[in-house]
């Protein structure tokens, strides 16, 4: 990020830092609209990409192989999803209580995690990144082609990633099962559809998808700063949700508000402004709320969200 | 997943509760030596230093005190606020906050102190408005707005500790010492908080939080303002249609709970650190939570979470100094405690049986 | 398993010796037999608690039974959930719709259905198919709509329709005309023979004598939990039936004195209100209700009662009209306002509105009054400090011998209480400190009949006490026994205002349908 001046080359960088910084949100984001859209909202989410990190940078950097590092991620994820469903479904705790446990829990895992392998936190232990992948003749295009069209394999994984959760939601059985469990569980119990797997699936795959975006974070940042790598983004992936109205397109895209946010911290620094340093760190969070204020009014959530199904009698 | 089937008990007894909760006392250190002696350490090692470092010796006893003060506040607000349903997370940046109002009050009087009697009281008295500030905007997003206090508290948070940091740098930072150290200059003798036990750290701040926690547990039970913080969080609509104001019980829990958690921060700066620094935001919001829980959200079932807590806290240091093991494996007992908790607190509430 | 080919004498279903029983001691389905012939109409019968609906849900599978046996077509069966139902070809249709209102009618339908296009949805062929059984049973309903763009008699079609694409041979159906104006009932009676014709067998769960008489062939009643007997409808009349239902005489209700007009308490003027989806659910309504009189509002559920109790209560703000209690003007005012004024609420939804289950009966009961005196400590009269317990005991133990409320103690859980005794709780907490206006709404629905009686004759005598009572209630029989005036709404409007003379259900039934009206367009 050294390019201060606005040509094509600068924006060219700063589209491809945007979306860099905005994948890890946006997968944990579309994880998110699917156990939302079930009827589980799930805030441990933070927790979820904390593992996600943890386990790709470790895999990263004992083995090298960058992918194996994204499919542990993806496996913690998904292990974690399992606690916080299980918790939260078939114990049927408040689902706020759950996600802050599955929280806590990825904040304490992965901190332990790293000073366990790698001794004091907040060490300079660097991983190398994931190759660029350029798409033959529309990496040509001026600005765009460098950016949009050269990123990396997990960064073109998003965006597929989207258009399977559009499908998969809309027009698969399992999508329908998802809605209806999410408006009217009662309704779909009694056509059979066991609303108990339904959600389990759909928390897994929330959680495995926020494992992935935990990370790409890792491997996309290079570090791993222990507790602060993810500093609010899986809270700000929940807070997209809202903001999207539960639709995966409206979620993922509105996660890039917020990559460009975070860019705002680093550009001004090496730019050098009257506005402090740690100002701009504020940034995504103020903007967050500000954000759930203004769509405050227009939104209306799956019916089922947040209450435990409970079919009455034996 | 249908192997056995968990369906809500319909007369939970008092006592149950208190059996399984002081069941969820014991286990928890437990599991935290079992996770010692498959990390390879010796636990009865660790045993011993944990009973030192808690009960065993005056300071580690002290050190429980210590630790458990500020805890108690913020877990005490907490466990108003969730009684209500008001899920307030963000006791860390409110602690913060009211932190730094203390601060901004001391430094205005650095060179020209006022009696103890004065300084003491103002002080505390600015730690609980910061810390109901800090509250108050989550509160009316929820109250007015319905939006999701977990994620606005959280927010708010985040926003502290970046205000936290710019100020210990900046306009708060000591300036008169050499270097740039990121700390504010050492507030001056008489606004420490006044020591009960000679030759420890343990000040006043442990009976006022004891104190509190019995006001709380009339206000809660007793007054108009817990009755209807109660209501609100068993049934907000039957509440509304009996003519209560949500919108105001909302703000009162989300506020007190606020001041309460500005009013720890205060107090952990005049009795522990006596400057602003970036340890300020050590993560106790967050334990607090978990302190709450485990206190049953009952502000006397809290003096004894809190303590507990406090004692883990001072013992995992010891054993940690004892073992060699690094500071997050507290981070990690505290995430699987508040697991623990609730899956045993499942075995008061529900009843499991073989589908 | 015992033999592959269904019996064709058997009979549709055979029910032996089911027993459920509850926790909390309710023994819902004490050893009943019951039998549903193919091909026939069976009406099931019963009070409130009887246990008809305990019964089908088994049937169902939505619920176990702990002693018993089913036998579908001859063949044994055991239902661990609908979905075991289903395949054996049961449909049931529930009182409380069980449909996703922001999906399509075709997405409702195939819901739980294996797709024939493997893991995405086949919405084309399903639409089809939906259209021909729809026109092939006269159960009209575009495939296409979404479900809460659907009036409630389109609702229920889709609901049959559900049952009829998994080729349901029995359908239950429990209380299906509870929803529907007279005029639609006679529609539904119609498709149900029609669907008789084509060989489905249907249960039809109703408390509704008429009905039973109208199209069922046979009927079975239920009482506390036993069945009383079966029998061809065309040897019973409405008034053995109902001899077989009820085991106690009924206490006429006390005669309400005839009082001259009194003073006005409660005056609607040209009321509008919106619902929660922006539409204009109360088209400018206005009525007048006196001291010492009933004003019953009739109608079928949906045409704007709810959103003119709420605007009455303080639970939702008009868009334009007025509302004035004794001549205070009290439109768009809190409930505490509002309560304030002498208004007291009886909500239909007593678990959910009118009560706090986690809180235990003295809790409940100083809901409305606990950070005022005598029940809180005052500080110069202004300032609530200490609630006092004494108070409060002594309210509740008084509430609880003067209204009868059956509870273990003073402190029992609200949650732990029946549905009669619930409604005893309400009443005593909204009927003491004499209530200048009580809005009450649905006071009797799902209580046993000594519950039912109990609740009636405080009504009246409140409204002999002089209170002003507006009365909303699905329970037309109720209704007219009860009210001095009747309001009908149809579609956010009065479209009449009876006079006793002129109550009858013929009457009442027209102006819930819109077939007729009495006064002019607002």
């Amino acid at each position: 990020m050294m390019a201060m001046v606005l040509d094509a080359a600068s924006i060219s960088e700063l589209i491809a830092a945007i979306i860099s910084l905005s994948v890890p949100m946006a997968f944990a984001a579309l994880g998110e609209v699917i156990s939302e859209r079930a009827g589980v909202i799930n805030l441990g989410t933070e927790g979820v990409m904390l593992v996600g990190a943890i386990s790709a940078f470790y895999i990263s950097f004992f083995f090298g192989s960058d992918l194996a590092g994204v499919l542990l991620g993806a496996a913690g994820g998904a292990l974690l999803g399992l606690v916080m469903a299980f918790i939260s479904i078939s114990l049927k705790q408040d689902q706020i209580l759950s996600g802050l446990g599955i929280y806590f829990l990825g904040v304490g895992l992965s901190g332990f995690l790293y000073e366990a392998s790698f001794g004091q936190v907040g060490s300079t232990i660097r991983i190398t990144g994931l190759p660029q992948l350029p798409i033959p003749i529309l990496s040509q295009i001026p600005v765009i082609g460098d950016s949009i069209f050269s990123q990396d394999i997990i960064e073109y994984l998003a965006f597929v990633t989207l258009i399977l959760v559009i499908i998969v939601v809309g027009r698969t059985t399992f999508g329908l099962n998802i809605r209806a469990v999410g408006e009217n569980p009662s309704a779909a119990d009694t056509l059979g559809v066991s609303v108990t797997k339904i959600r389990y699936a759909a928390v897994i795959i929330g959680a495995t998808l926020a494992g992935i975006g935990g990370a790409y974070l890792a491997l996309s940042s290079h570090a791993f700063q222990a507790e602060n790598i993810t500093a609010g983004r899986g809270f700000i992936a929940v807070a997209m949700v809202y903001f999207g109205k539960w639709r995966p397109a409206r979620a993922f895209f509105g996660t890039f508000l917020f990559g460009a946010a975070y860019l705002l911290g680093a550009f001004f620094q090496v730019v050098g402004s009257i506005i402090p340093y740690y100002f701009l760190l504020m940034v995504p969070y103020v903007l967050t709320l500000v954000v759930l204020v203004g769509i405050a009014r227009g939104a209306r959530p799956p019916s089922a969200l947040g209450v435990p199904y409970n079919r009455e009698g034996g | 997943m249908v192997w056995f089937k968990v369906t809500p008990r319909l007369e939970v007894s008092r006592r149950s509760i208190l059996i399984v909760t002081v069941l969820a006392y014991i286990v928890s250190p437990l599991v935290v030596l079992a996770v010692l002696a498959a990390a390879g350490k010796n636990p009865l090692v660790a045993l011993d230093a944990l009973y030192r470092g808690t009960i065993g010796t005056t300071a580690g006893f002290a050190e429980s005190i210590v630790q458990g003060t500020p805890l108690m506040l913020l877990a005490l607000g907490l466990a108003i606020a969730y009684r209500g349903k008001v899920w307030n997370i963000g006791a860390e940046g409110q602690q913060v906050f009211g932190a730094i109002m203390v601060t901004w009050f001391v430094l205005l009087f650095l060179k020209d102190p006022l009696p103890a009697y004065v300084m003491i009281p103002v002080a505390l008295l600015f730690s609980l408005l910061g810390g109901a500030l800090w509250a108050a905007i989550p509160a009316v997003m929820k109250s007015r707005l319905g939006i999701n206090e977990v994620i606005t508290t959280i927010m708010m948070t985040y926003v502290a500790v970046q205000a936290l940091n710019w100020l210990v740098r900046g306009p708060f930072q000591d300036k008169t010492i050499p270097g740039s150290y990121p700390e504010s200059p050492v507030f001056p003798p008489q606004t420490a908080l006044p020591i009960i036990v000679p030759y420890t750290s343990v000040t006043i701040g442990i009976i006022i939080s004891v104190v509190l926690c019995f006001i709380g547990y009339y206000i809660l039970f007793k007054t108009p303002l817990g009755y209807s913080i109660r209501a609100v969080g068993f049934n907000p609509s039957a509440a509304k249609t009996s003519g209560i104001s949500v919108v105001r019980v909302v703000n009162s829990a989300m506020i007190l709970s606020g001041a309460l958690a500005g009013l720890g921060g205060g107090v952990y700066i005049l009795g522990v650190t006596h400057s602003l620094l970036p340890e300020q935001a050590s993560g106790i919001g967050y334990t607090a939570v978990v302190v709450s829980l485990l206190g049953n959200l009952h502000p006397l079932g809290v003096i004894f979470s809190s303590l507990f807590f406090g004692g883990l806290m001072s013992g995992m240091s010891s054993v940690e100094r004892a073992l060699q093991i690094p500071r997050t494996l507290s981070l990690l007992s505290q995430g699987i405690i508040i697991v623990l908790i609730l899956i045993i607190q499942v075995l008061a509430r529900y009843e499991i049986k073989r589908a | 398993m015992s033999t592959d080919m269904p019996n064709p004498d058997a009979p549709a279903i055979a029910m032996h010796g089911i027993t459920k029983k509850f926790p909390g001691g309710v023994t819902a389905n004490d050893k009943v037999d019951f039998e549903l012939r193919t091909g026939e109409i069976h009406g099931l019968l019963g009070e409130n608690g009887a246990g008809k609906t305990t019964l089908m849900n088994i049937l169902y599978g939505l619920y176990q039974p702990d002693g018993g046996t089913i036998h579908v077509f001859g063949q044994p069966a055991t239902f661990r959930s609908p979905a075991d139902a289903i395949k054996m070809g049961i449909g049931m249709v529930h009182q409380h719709f069980k449909l996703v209102s922001d999906m399509t009618v075709t997405e409702n339908v195939i819901l739980g259905l294996k797709s024939q296009k493997g893991i995405l949805t086949d919405l084309a062929p399903a639409e089809a198919r939906i259209s021909t059984l729809a026109e092939q049973h006269g159960l009209q309903v575009d495939p296409r709509s979404q479900v809460w763009q659907l009036a409630v008699g389109q609702r229920q079609r889709v609901e049959i329709l559900k049952a009829l694409y998994r080729d349901a041979k029995i359908l239950i159906l429990d209380e299906p005309t509870s929803v529907l104006a007279p005029s639609e009932v006679k529609d539904f009676f119609k498709s149900l023979r029609g669907l008789r014709e084509s060989g489905i067998s249907i249960v039809l769960i109703t408390h509704k004598l008429d009905e039973v008489m109208d199209v069922t062939d046979r009927a079975t009643v239920l009482r506390k939990g036993r069945k009383v007997a079966t029998q061809p409808t065309s040897s019973v009349n409405q008034e053995k039936l109902a001899h077989m239902m009820i085991d106690e005489a009924i206490p006429p209700v006390t005669d309400k004195a005839k009082t001259a007009p009194q003073e006005l308490i409660l005056r609607v003027t040209n009321l509008r209100v919106f619902d929660d989806r922006g539409i204009e659910a109360l088209k400018g309504a206005s009525f007048e209700v006196r001291k010492g009189e009933i004003l019953g509002i009739a109608g079928v559920s949906g045409n704007g009662q709810r959103e003119l109790v709420e605007a009455l209560v303080g639970l939702r703000k008009p868009s334009s009209g007025s509302i004035a209690v004794t001549n205070t003007d009290i439109t768009g005012k809190t409930p505490r306002n509002i309560i304030d004024l002498g208004v007291a609420y009886v909500p239909e939804n007593r678990t959910e509105d009118g009560s706090i289950a986690d809180f235990g009966l003295d809790e409940n009961l100083i809901l409305k009054d606990f950070d005022r005196a005598p029940i809180c400590g005052m500080l110069a009269s202004r300032v609530p400090t200490l609630l006092n317990s004494k108070e409060i005991a002594g309210r509740a133990e008084r509430a609880i011998s003067q209204f009868g409320i059956r509870a273990t103690g003073v402190s029992a859980k609200a949650g732990s209480l029946s549905g009669g005794n619930l409604q005893r709780l309400v009443l005593a907490r909204e009927l003491s400190g004499s209530p200048k206006l009580i809005v009450v709404s649905q006071p009797t629905r799902g209580l046993d009949v000594a519950a039912t009686e109990y609740v009636r004759s405080l009504l009246i005598q409140q409204r002999n006490r002089g209170a002003a009572i507006l009365l909303v209630d699905e329970d037309l029989g109720e209704l007219i026994t009860l009210s001095d005036r009747i309001a009908v709404m149809y579609k956010g409007e009065i479209v009449g205002l009876l006079q006793p003379q002129q109550f009858s259900s013929e009457e009442i039934g027209l102006l819930m349908t819109g077939a007729k009206r009495l006064t002019s367009a607002a």
